[in-house]
């Protein structure tokens, strides 16, 4: 299966963005990708003071300053305290999902492997509940706390260790692809020419809020902003199609409304209608549930018009999320051509 | 009345409110103001009286609906747009743009159960063709004029709300409104038409940021019980959240009203409205007053 947009060089890309160690707070290796990825290509790169990397990008018959933003943080861990033994107890950075023993591991910026650990099955009292996270520590094999000490890892964050994998069917395995797969889109689009006059916004700690969305949001002070990101794909077998909430495989999603936004209507018409006049597929949520960075740009300044492109993902939020590259190429050729054109 | 039934019968949910913003600009065109909006969706009328400061009234523009997440056989799967309580919105009719169908809830539904349990039966196989996901409905018949001046019905308070603030804005803006401006300083009045008002006052915050005004005087409704009597036109909040009113604009509205002989009631409760925050919160850090239409179970006293 080849590719226009995600061949070799795009899904290398990916891979590496996928792999870095990102979990809000700790967004530095990604940031540093994404910096050597397009300083050639903008005008300006910058970081701001939270953290963001900004760059932006004349356009050839400027009518729009549009704004693309992708977050650059992922779901994880953080080490809260280290035990006797030494294993470390940590808490969750944004909203992970809760089957975690046995979920390999990496802590702090030395990269320490582990694993999550959890009291054999054969203990437990209830076999059918999941552990919740206070009842799980993370084993890194030190001997005692004074060995785990050393490695002064408190306070470091914690990331899910799994390798990047191609699947049947032209579907992809990894961490992370909310939002690495924004990250790449937005890094791929920066090397694009465009009429308007383009900004990249890759924001820091969107798990845990938003934090860096509106800082970001400020800083540009865009016409318009469109949002890319990983999504929700429940279309697993048993699942009534009304709660799929949308599919791998078909297409791009752009959604009317998310838990946080109600998408501006004009914009979200448009993407929709430019999709459909050019056989790019696209498709919208079935469920009205989560949120983006959009919620937080939407409301800065006076007020933002906002829409949100995103990739299908499996089992979002794991340590292994799958979508299509098929639907990547969709999401691509959509974006391009929408801000290009920018008829909203 | 007339504007009042009007506003009541223009249905408005958030994103769709082109009806009820035509409403209001036939009626605000003989004051010659300037008309605005932002990207979120709030639309501004601002008229520059004189020298002085920049008052700005706010209301909701618009009321809770649904909207269409999927479409099966005849049945319309719905998502929640603002608030809207299904114990109060059972069996409603619900109309979109192209279609109309009663919400049906579970047989066992109670003050916990979601919109997105329901859904909308059409009884038209063919409704896909009619109504795509996306579409936003409205809660039809949503205001109904009861005896002595009572009007109930699904965003009574809100439209109510509304109308105060057009009808507001109207007084201040005719001759004998001019005294009113000069006396408290006034040199430029905004009503301003707070877009997604039910979904968690998302425009109140641009809003601000969008006009910078000096004062705000936010009008909103107040599910109120039955703690306050209908004799009670207004109710001024003190505080809301946490956050508390700018004390002299309070007075002030307090003063008007006891000069003026209209009656209200002073509280620091809560209904749980964030606009008052979020107007607060605004880079201008303007001066907030709130003044609340005393709502009981989805019923209004008019007068």
């Amino acid at each position: 299966m080849s590719f226009k947009y995600f061949d070799e060089k795009g899904l290398e890309l990916l891979e590496r963005l996928c792999q870095s160690f990102g979990v809000s707070g700790y967004e530095d290796e990604t940031a540093d990708i994404i910096v050597k990825e397009i300083k050639e290509h903008c005008d300006i790169v910058m970081k701001d003071s939270v953290g963001n990397i900004i760059a932006s990008k004349k356009g050839t018959a400027a009518t729009k300053k549009i704004m693309l933003c992708a977050h650059m943080d992922e779901v994880g861990f953080a080490v809260k305290h280290i035990n006797d033994d030494g294993t470390l107890d940590f808490d969750e950075v944004g909203m992970v999902n809760t089957v975690l023993p046995s979920k390999k591991v990496v802590v702090g910026r030395d990269r320490i492997k582990g694993v999550i650990s959890a009291r054999p099955i054969h203990l437990c009292k209830d076999k059918t509940k999941a552990c919740a996270v206070s009842d799980l520590v993370i084993d890194i094999g030190a001997k005692n706390k004074e060995e785990a000490q050393s490695l002064e890892l408190l306070g470091e964050g914690v990331c899910f260790d799994s390798d990047f994998v191609y699947m049947q069917g032209g579907l992809v395995k990894a961490k992370a692809l909310d939002d690495r797969i924004g990250c790449a889109i937005l890094c791929m689009l920066a090397k694009e020419s465009f009429r308007n006059d383009m900004y990249f916004a890759f924001t820091v700690g969107e798990e845990l809020g938003s934090v860096g969305a509106c800082a970001a949001t400020h800083r540009i002070n865009p016409d318009v902003c469109i949002v890319v990101e990983g999504t929700t794909a429940s279309d697993l077998d048993g699942v009534p199609e009304k709660d799929k909430v949308c599919k791998v495989r078909h297409g791009a999603v752009c959604p009317f409304m998310d838990g946080g936004t109600l998408y501006d209507n004009e914009m979200y018409t448009c993407i929709h209608d430019y999709a459909n006049a050019n056989n790019l597929k696209i498709q919208v949520k079935t469920k009205i549930a989560g949120g983006t960075d959009a919620a937080r740009i939407q409301r800065s300044l006076g007020g933002v018009k906002t829409a949100v492109v995103s990739l299908p993902c499996r089992y979002i939020h794991t340590s292994s999320s799958v979508a299509a590259i098929e639907d990547m190429e969709e999401m691509y050729a959509i974006l391009k051509g929408v801000c290009d054109e920018a008829r909203f | 009345m007339s504007l009042f039934e009007k506003i009541c019968n223009c249905p408005s949910v958030p994103s769709e409110n082109k009806g009820m913003t035509a409403l209001i600009r036939k009626e605000l065109a003989p004051y010659g103001c300037e008309e605005t909006s932002d990207g979120i969706g709030n639309v501004f009328f601002s008229k520059k009286t004189g020298e002085g400061k920049h008052v700005m009234l706010c209301a909701p523009l618009d009321v809770g609906g649904v909207v269409a997440t999927y479409i099966e056989g005849s049945k319309i799967y719905v998502g929640s747009l603002g608030k809207s309580s299904v114990m109060q919105t059972a069996f409603t009719k619900v109309v979109f743009e192209k279609a109309q169908g009663v919400l049906v809830a579970p047989d066992n539904y109670c003050g916990s159960t979601a919109v997105t349990d329901c859904y909308v039966e059409t009884y038209d196989k063919n409704v896909s063709d009619k109504v795509k996901q996306g579409d936003k409905g409205y809660f039809d018949g949503a205001v109904s004029f009861l005896e002595n001046g009572v009007c109930w019905g699904h965003g009574a308070g809100e439209k109510c709300a509304l109308y105060t603030a057009i009808d507001g804005i109207c007084r201040l803006l005719d001759l004998q409104g001019q005294a009113v401006l000069e006396k408290y300083g006034v040199g430029c009045v905004t009503v301003a038409l707070l877009a997604q008002s039910s979904l968690m006052s998302r425009g109140a915050l641009t809003a601000c940021h969008g006009k910078n005004p000096d004062e705000v005087i936010l009008i909103s409704a107040m599910n109120c019980g039955e703690k306050y009597s209908p004799d009670d036109k207004y109710i001024v909040k003190l505080c809301d959240k946490g956050v508390c009113c700018d004390s002299s604009l309070t007075q002030n509205i307090c003063v008007y009203f006891d000069e003026t002989g209209i009656s209200y009631k002073k509280t620091v409760e809560s209904d749980g409205d964030t606009a008052l925050a979020s107007l607060s919160h605004a880079f201008s850090c303007p001066a907030c007053a709130n003044i609340c239409i005393p709502v009981f179970h989805n019923r209004v006293v008019i007068r």
